[in-house]
């Protein structure tokens, strides 16, 4: 694509003039593929979009908030009181942080499923995570500023964690977010980590994503493309500079309308007489982490860590991810099980936070944790089984030409003795981990030492009821055999 | 069809004048005046992206999708009647 001056009209020749000056139709950035003009695509730009109007937003407020424990509440209410636009803004502030966390799951999420974290982009994957708990670490620090009943009970649970983590990530988290002057000094470290710490790193991880992503370019289709549509490319400026443009304004466009419908209400000031009126309940991005540790096996001694150490876990694997996925297959049809994780892993989370929403405060019983998290679990397995299966079976309709008579009753029994396998295993394996970590954390109970045994016995059933029918399978058609070559050790050759 | 869209981006520019000049007028303290320059302002952008839609689409050499062109003017009309509807 040439540069802008010889286009003609009035738009064209101001577009001229801005090229010709500021020379953005030669920009380091290469162009991007055709195929790329998809919002889906721009979820992390959007992102920064909502990082950029809360930066614009969080300025204005900066104005007039001031980050003592005397007067937070007080110059906030201000804020919504008395400055033009006040309360918009403040509802703005907020709803573009949730907005920005949503959008930075949503990222992430559409390049898990559509493989983007792959070879040769696994650092940049790995940069994208720790800018996602950057953006949590805003949500965290701008939580506890108002100075509200709420915030403050629910920043204090976070904090009281952070007690529970091992040295010396304790001390210096502790550091970081406490350090020894109270209440006061409290609030100054999140507001100082608000405004100038975390934008500060955010920035330069941004920039270093930036710079992998112009290194690697933009990732092709999970189906893969083909040349001409590698090669069908069109430039930054003016072309995806204004595509881009669009998208900012249409979500700013939305995000002032669901601000204006729904304006934010300011809590109770947090004192010590209101401090015993408010149910410590963080907000919606740290619900699935709050109900896990109302689980009542981490009630105990020791409890809370083993609650982390299962939350920490989680998030390690997400960071890591790329060096265990490391199969070359990206389309979707051809990842059922890491798509099947997935699903499972947004399930649960949706899940949680909904269920921690409806019940602040309550204590979960064990039984009834391990049932929902594991009924969950099993229903995206059985629809994800159910949704590969009918995609296999359209699949065959083109590929195979065994006729399609002789096939149905054993695959139908196949399909039902693996569902049921799953099943058995999903609440076997959910039983096992529950007593194994109630013997852990002390419970040596007669019973809980008999469901581990149990658990642990029906575990093992699973376990060669699947190799048994793995063996009947194969007997069949000697495809497992040739494909996973580990079976072949003491396999008798037909 | 070229003097037809640049018709087009004439009246969006003066819809955008007109809102930028009640936007600027405004003084909003209460509610209901936020959400007066809550809906100005989304009009302005709504307006500001069918006009960058008419330039992407003119400069790739396509003729603006007449089903975004309508789903954009509808908004505008849906957020100018709630507009009056407020005042």
């Amino acid at each position: 694509m040439t540069g802008l001056e010889e286009k003609e009209g009035v738009a064209g020749k101001v577009a001229g003039w801005v090229d010709s000056r500021l020379g953005l139709s030669h920009p380091l950035l290469r162009p991007v593929p055709q195929y790329a003009l998809n919002p889906f695509y721009w979820l992390g730009a959007l992102a920064v979009v909502a990082f950029v109007i809360q930066g614009v937003t969080g300025m204005i407020m900066m104005l007039y908030y001031v980050p003592s424990p005397e007067q937070a509440y007080s110059s906030t209410l201000y804020i919504f009181q008395n400055v033009s636009n006040g309360r918009f803004l403040e509802t703005v502030h907020l709803y573009t942080a949730y907005a920005m966390i949503m959008l930075a799951f949503m990222h992430m999420m559409r390049g898990y499923f559509v493989s983007v974290q792959k070879k040769p982009r696994e650092v940049m994957w790995v940069v994208g995570m720790l800018m996602g708990f950057v953006t949590l670490g805003f949500g965290f620090t701008g939580y506890l500023l108002p100075w509200t009943v709420v915030s403050y009970s629910a920043t204090h649970v976070g904090v009281g964690m952070v007690n529970a983590l091992p040295q010396p990530l304790s001390n210096l988290l502790n550091f970081l977010v406490e350090g020894s002057s109270g209440d006061a000094g409290e609030l100054l470290r999140f507001f100082d980590l608000h405004v100038v710490i975390l934008p500060a790193v955010l920035l330069v991880l941004l920039v270093v994503k930036m710079y992998m992503l112009e290194a690697h370019g933009v990732a092709d289709p999970p189906a893969g493309s083909t040349v001409a549509a590698k090669e069908k490319t069109i430039p930054i400026f003016p072309d995806v500079t204004v595509y881009l443009l669009e998208l900012s304004l249409l979500f700013g466009a939305g995000m002032l309308l669901i601000s204006a419908i729904f304006p934010l209400n300011l809590p109770a000031e947090y004192s010590a007489l209101t401090a015993g009126q408010a149910t410590p309940q963080p907000d919606w991005y740290f619900l699935w982490i709050y109900q896990v540790l109302k689980v009542s096996v981490f009630d105990v001694g020791g409890g809370l860590a083993a609650a982390l150490s299962v939350v920490t876990l989680v998030f390690v694997v997400l960071i890591v991810l790329p060096f265990i996925d490391r199969g070359k297959a990206r389309a979707i049809s051809r990842r059922p099980v890491y798509i099947t994780l997935g699903l499972m892993f947004v399930g649960e989370l949706v899940m949680l936070s909904y269920w921690g929403y409806v019940t602040p405060g309550a204590t979960i019983p064990t039984e009834q944790a391990a049932l929902v998290i594991g009924g969950t679990a099993l229903l995206i397995a059985l629809g994800s089984l159910a949704a590969y299966r009918l995609l296999y079976w359209r699949a065959k309709g083109h590929l195979e030409t065994v006729p399609a008579a002789q096939l149905p009753h054993t695959e139908a029994r196949s399909g039902l003795a693996f569902t049921v396998l799953v099943a058995a295993g999903a609440v076997s394996i959910g039983t096992f981990l529950n007593s194994v970590i109630g013997l852990a954390l002390g419970d040596l109970s007669a019973a809980s030492i008999a469901l581990l045994a149990s658990s642990g016995a029906a575990l093992a059933l699973d376990v060669l009821a699947s190799v048994y029918l793995i063996y009947r399978l194969d007997l069949r058609t000697g495809g497992i055999r040739r494909r996973v070559k580990a079976l072949e050790v003491g396999w008798r050759e037909p | 069809m070229r003097i037809y869209l640049s018709l087009q981006v004439i009246f969006l520019i003066a819809l955008q004048v007109t809102s930028l000049v009640v936007l600027w007028a405004m003084t909003p303290l209460t509610q209901s005046a936020t959400d007066t320059f809550a809906l100005y302002l989304s009009m302005d952008l709504v307006a500001f992206v069918l006009i960058s839609y008419i330039y992407r689409s003119t400069r790739m050499s396509r003729e603006p999708s007449r089903v975004w062109m309508s789903v954009g003017y509808l908004a505008l009309v849906v957020l100018l009647v709630s507009n009056l509807a407020l005042a």
